[in-house]
Order: structure tokens, then C-alpha cells, then sequence
């Protein structure tokens, strides 16, 4: 039949309402597509990361060149005395990987920032929250849809480099040793950097979601982050307290990346627990501040 | 068979605070279009937010097609079957039409293949042809609405809950807007919740109406009923002489008016006495060239409705028709 007022023709649905959809990877990949469009801040974002990540795969075929029969058992001693500096030098995979992570973890604050900042501000803003929340869509739902957002972004910038290092330390590796000996330690890395995108991924979205715009969050995240590590450092110095860089969270993985390398700087006399403590009530005021936050955009408001 | 109402409440209260937003509604919205009429602050907006369990009533109960949204399984029951336009612009930038109403159809519960084929038919139905392509930061009023409309409809539900679908809209935009509502009401059968503040949108559209006054429902019925004939005035039109046609209906004991537009409008104390004035006319000489009962407007069943109220400033009450005409005509 067609419709006399106008020349389209409605059609009904005749099929079925799926009873389980994945509604929050729906909701995560939507904000990621949103993400891609954006090409220009992708680029100027991830090529540092990218390069870094170039080079520490460069260092970690070296590290186990060095490693080679020919080298350490050659006729040549200053290959022997080159390899043994080397390896001495570059360390383990891990070392390199932590190292490559305090190298790039501006870019990938800032990247996360830049892509998650808004995904709940703008929402608010748009008043799109009411599209979502019209629809059988729970708030933990759209928690977790748009975490699943910023932590794609978190993991394109930390998880995809740790990978692709443990992927070049397993070729290099005699005989695959690296990932049939050591593949703990790759699920430790990859471990500590999901940690790490957690928790800024939490970061990013409760400050978006205290924020009436994207730029204030983007200005929020960075404004917490620099105060709370800046802010330790120099209250540590004028109290002459180490306890004071609990405040910090760069300060707290690395405290946790000790423990969990085995290495120690010997610079954080703080426990692990106390670290762990700092980073989990950094992770309840986060869940707090959403829960409250959606809630209010559930009701309209 | 009399149908069963699609939205029943009963006794729904509703306080924020110190504001009492809804102060008691009973109602039984019947299938099929209805409006939904109040100056703001009514408690229209409030209203919606309950029917999608968006907001938890403090007394009473409200159910959609036989669903309470008390526990969560049944709101997210009800919101199957509910679809929502709202009134504000609510679109994301950087997607593009068609993309948005599939995210939205599978955030539904449709298949991808569903949410896909369905975004493009209830694209093609608001006319929105290439423009789904494109993204939604460069659509006009008129496309972003039309686009609202269409996630509303993308999983097909039972009931479309519309405000203020023609806000912000020119002539031509309005019109083709209410066509759409219209077609989808009479022809289509969708069970509709229109908010509006222009009563001629919610009279050309809905075939029911509710009027919600300061948290309390004022009046309901259908339009038919509403505006049903008074028959103790009639509209009379005389060939010639009206002015002599007036004196003598007065001189015969009745008080003819002038109608805004042609003829006199006549209070008489019985619908019968209706013979009375053909009786004027013909010993007085004058050819009648008609003699119609009044039907009342909409409007003037809404302002009686709304008699009593404090309704002091104009914008804060629905667009009567003539403002309404003297906005939209070119």
C-alpha cells in the first residue's frame, strides 16, 4: 500500500529483537568508528609511539644478536666485548618494554584524552543520552560501551607496541625461546599495560562526564594529571615524605612494574600494597563519579 | 470490542524535590494517535520519562501495553517496544544518517543484518534519500528531525513517543512532518503519544487528545467529542441586509453576534429554537443562505481546560492557531 501523503511506503518488521545483544561492543565500536574519521589527530598522535615502538623492536633484535654463539663464543674478542656491552646496555625485554612505555605514556594520555574526553560531555551536551537511555540500554551498559572506547584507543597506543616488541623478541629468540620460556612475561606486559589503559580509560570518562564539553575534559584530564604529579613531586621535596608520591600515578605503576619485573629502582620505598591502594581509590572515585553522573543522564537530566 | 488502552496510569504522582511535577494522573491513553497538550511545565516531559522507566514514579503506576516498568526486566521490555523522538537535537557528529538509526536499531536488540536493511527502509520512509551518506553535523532542522523520527521507528515499536516532532520547522518542513505522523496514525496503525505545542499539529494528526494542566490531567477525549457541536449557537448567513437581518433578531428577543469572518453567530436558549430564526427571516423578508450549528475549535476546548489556571504569560501555553498562522504563513 502506499502512503497518500507522501511517496515512501512504510514498511513493518517482520523478523525478531535479538535477546542478548552485545549491546555495549555495539555502543564501543559506534565511538571507535566515530574515532577513525578523525585521521589527522590520528596521525599526529600515534607516529611517536610508532617510532618508539620501531626502535625498541630494533634494540630487542639486538639484544638478541648479541646473544649469538658466533658473537659470545666467536675467535673475535671485540665482537665478544660488543656483544657482552650490549647485552649489559639493553637489558631484558621487559626492561625495554617499561622503558618504551615511560617514553610514549604523554602520547598515549594524550591520545586516550583526545578520543575519550568527549564521549560522555558531548553526550550530555547533545543530550544523545537520551537516544541510548530511550532504548533497553542499562547504565552499566553504556559504562561499559563507552570504557570499551577509550580503551580501544589506550590499547592501539600501549597493547599493539608491547605485542609487536614480544612478537620481534620471539623471532629473534634461538629457537622461539622468548615465547615458549618467557611467555609470562609477555602476559605480565600485557597485563600491566591493560592496568594501565583501565585506569586511565576511567580517568578519561569520569572527566568527561563532570564536563559540560570535550575541551573541558581534555583540559580536566590534563589538569588532574600534571597537578597530581607535579603537585607530588614538590610536595615530597618540601615535606621530605616519599609518601606524598602515592599521589601520583605514573609514580604507582612504576612502583608496580617493579614487582612485577623483579628489578628496583631503589627510588620508591613505598609497599606495593600502598600503591595498589592509591591506584583502587583512584578507581572508586572514578566508578563513583559515573555511576552518579549516568544515573542523572538515565533520568534526562 | 472495545481495545485495550495502550498506556494506562493510575494515581501517578511525581515530586523533585519541593516540585511537584505530577499531582495524580489517571488515564487511559486509547490505541491509535493521540495528542498530548499543555502549557510548559505541565508535566509533559515528566510523563515520557516515566512511561520509558526513565524516571520512577513516587506514587502510583503507569503501564504500556500491559507492562509496569517497576523492575528492570520490564523496562527494558517496555523499551522494545517504545520509540522515542525527543524534542532536542540529541545527534551525534561525525556519523552519518544511516549509520546512527542501525547503531541505534542494534543498541535495540536488531541483528546487524536487521538494524542495516531497516535503517535504510525507514530512511527511504522520511525521505531521507542520499543524505544518509552524509554526516549529521551538515543535515538541516528539517533532516535532523526527520532523521529522529526514523531512529524512533527503526525496531518497528508498538508506540512512538513524539515531542514536539514539527519544533523548529519551516511551512513546507511542518507539513511534510505532519504527514509522516499523520500516515503513520491513520494508515499505518502505530499507536502514537504526540507532544506538541501547536494545537493544529496535534488536530490534523491525533485523533484523541489529553490536556495536562500544572501536574493534573484537565480534560481527555476524542477530538470528535471535544469540539462536538454546540448546538446552542448557530452561524447564519444572510444573502443581503445582515445589518437589518441583526436588528431583527434582536427585536425577536435573540443576541446575534458578528462571526470573525462572514455572517452572525446566534445564542439560542435551545437547539430547536433554531427554527426560530428561519421564522425571523421569513417574516422579515431576508433569504437565508445558510444556517450551521458551531462546532468549538480545539482551541477553545483547550483554553476552557485550561480555565483557571494561572496561565499568565503567553509563551508558557500551547500555540493558539491564529499565532500559529501568523507564524507560518509566508
Amino acid at each position: 500500500m502506499k502512503a497518500a501523503t507522501h511517496t515512501e511506503v512504510y514498511r513493518p518488521f517482520r523478523g525478531e529483537l535479538k535477546t542478548f545483544p552485545l549491546r555495549a561492543l555495539t555502543l564501543a565500536w559506534s565511538g571507535v568508528r566515530i574515532g577513525f574519521r578523525k585521521k589527522l589527530p590520528a596521525l599526529l598522535l600515534f607516529v611517536i609511539p610508532a617510532i618508539a615502538t620501531i626502535v625498541t623492536c630494533f634494540l630487542v633484535q639486538i639484544t638478541f644478536e648479541a646473544q649469538n654463539p658466533d658473537i659470545t663464543q666467536g675467535t673475535i674478542p671485540q665482537a665478544k666485548i660488543l656483544g657482552a656491552l650490549l647485552q649489559e646496555q639493553l637489558g631484558k625485554v621487559e626492561i625495554q618494554v617499561l622503558a618504551l612505555l615511560r617514553q610514549i605514556k604523554a602520547f598515549v594520555v594524550l591520545a586516550m584524552g583526545w578520543y575519550g574526553s568527549g564521549l560522555i560531555a558531548e553526550d550530555r551536551r547533545l543530550r544523545a543520552n537520551l537516544l541510548y537511555f530511550a532504548r533497553p540500554l542499562t547504565r552499566w551498559t553504556y559504562f561499559l560501551g563507552k570504557l570499551g572506547t577509550v580503551c580501544f584507543w589506550g590499547f592501539c597506543a600501549v597493547g599493539i607496541p608491547i605485542l609487536m616488541v614480544s612478537s620481534v623478541a620471539s623471532f629473534a629468540s634461538p629457537n622461539w625461546s622468548f615465547l615458549l620460556e618467557r611467555w609470562p612475561v609477555i602476559v605480565k606486559m600485557e597485563a600491566y599495560a591493560m592496568m594501565w589503559v583501565l585506569l586511565h580509560g576511567l580517568l578519561v570518562l569520569a572527566i568527561s562526564s563532570v564536563c559540560e564539553r570535550r575541551n573541558q575534559a581534555l583540559a580536566g584530564l590534563f589538569g588532574f594529571y600534571i597537578l597530581t604529579s607535579i603537585g607530588s613531586t614538590a610536595m615530597s621535596r618540601i615535606f621530605d615524605g616519599s609518601a606524598w608520591r602515592l599521589v601520583s600515578i605514573p609514580e604507582n605503576f612504576e612502583r608496580i612494574s617493579e614487582s612485577m619485573f623483579g628489578f628496583s629502582s631503589g627510588t620508591r620505598p613505598w609497599s606495593l600494597e600502598a600503591s595498589l591502594w592509591a591506584l583502587g581509590i583512584i578507581v572508586f572515585v572514578c566508578v563513583a563519579i559515573l555511576q552518579v553522573q549516568t544515573r542523572k543522564m538515565e533520568s534526562g537530566r | 470490542m472495545t481495545q485495550e488502552p495502550i498506556v494506562r496510569m493510575r494515581g501517578l504522582v511525581k515530586h523533585f524535590g519541593d516540585v511537584q511535577a505530577l499531582r495524580g494522573i489517571d488515564m487511559d491513553l486509547p490505541r491509535g494517535p493521540v495528542g498530548l497538550l499543555g502549557p510548559n511545565g505541565a508535566g509533559k516531559t515528566t510523563l515520557i520519562g516515566l512511561l520509558l522507566g526513565l524516571v520512577e514514579p513516587t506514587e502510583g503506576e503507569a503501564s504500556i501495553a500491559g507492562l509496569v516498568p517497576k523492575s528492570r526486566a520490564d523496562r527494558i521490555a517496555i523499551r522494545k517496544r517504545v520509540g522515542y523522538m525527543p524534542e532536542s537535537d540529541c545527534l551525534l557528529p561525525g556519523m552519518t544518517g544511516v549509520e546512527l538509526v542501525s547503531t541505534l536499531g542494534k543498541l535495540t536488540g536488531l541483528s546487524r543484518e536487521d538494524a542495516m536493511t531497516r535503517a535504510h527502509e525507514v530512511l527511504d520512509y522520511v525521505e531521507l534519500e542520499e543524505a544518509r551518506y552524509r554526516p549529521l553535523d551538515g543535515y538541516s532542522t528539517g533532516m535532523k528531525q526527520r532523521l529522529k523520527l526514523a531512529q524512533a521507528l527503526v525496531h518497528d515499536p508498538e508506540l512512538l513517543l513524539l515531542d514536539e516532532p514539527t519544533n523548529g520547522l519551516d511551512p513546507k518542513g511542518r507539513r511534510h512532518m505532519l504527514s509522516l505522523v499523520e500516515d503513520l496514525g491513520r494508515n499505518q496503525g502505530k499507536n502514537i503519544l504526540l507532544c506538541s505545542h501547536l494545537l493544529p499539529d496535534v488536530e490534523k494528526t491525533c485523533d484523541h487528545v489529553v490536556v495536562v494542566v500544572k501536574g493534573r490531567v484537565a480534560l481527555q477525549g476524542s477530538i470528535a467529542e471535544l469540539t462536538a457541536a454546540d448546538e446552542a449557537r448557530v452561524h447564519v448567513e444572510v444573502e443581503e441586509r445582515q445589518d437589518e437581518f441583526e436588528i431583527a433578531l434582536r427585536a425577536a428577543g435573540m443576541s446575534p453576534e458578528k462571526a470573525p469572518t462572514k455572517g452572525l453567530i446566534v445564542t439560542v436558549p435551545d437547539a430547536d429554537d433554531a427554527d426560530a430564526i428561519c421564522e425571523v427571516a421569513a417574516s422579515s423578508g431576508f433569504h437565508l443562505r445558510g444556517i450551521d450549528p458551531v462546532r468549538s475549535t480545539l482551541e477553545q476546548v483547550f483554553l476552557k481546560a485550561v480555565d483557571g489556571a494561572d496561565v499568565s504569560a503567553t509563551g508558557s501555553r500551547p500555540m493558539l492557531a491564529s499565532e500559529e498562522a501568523a507564524i507560518t504563513s509566508p
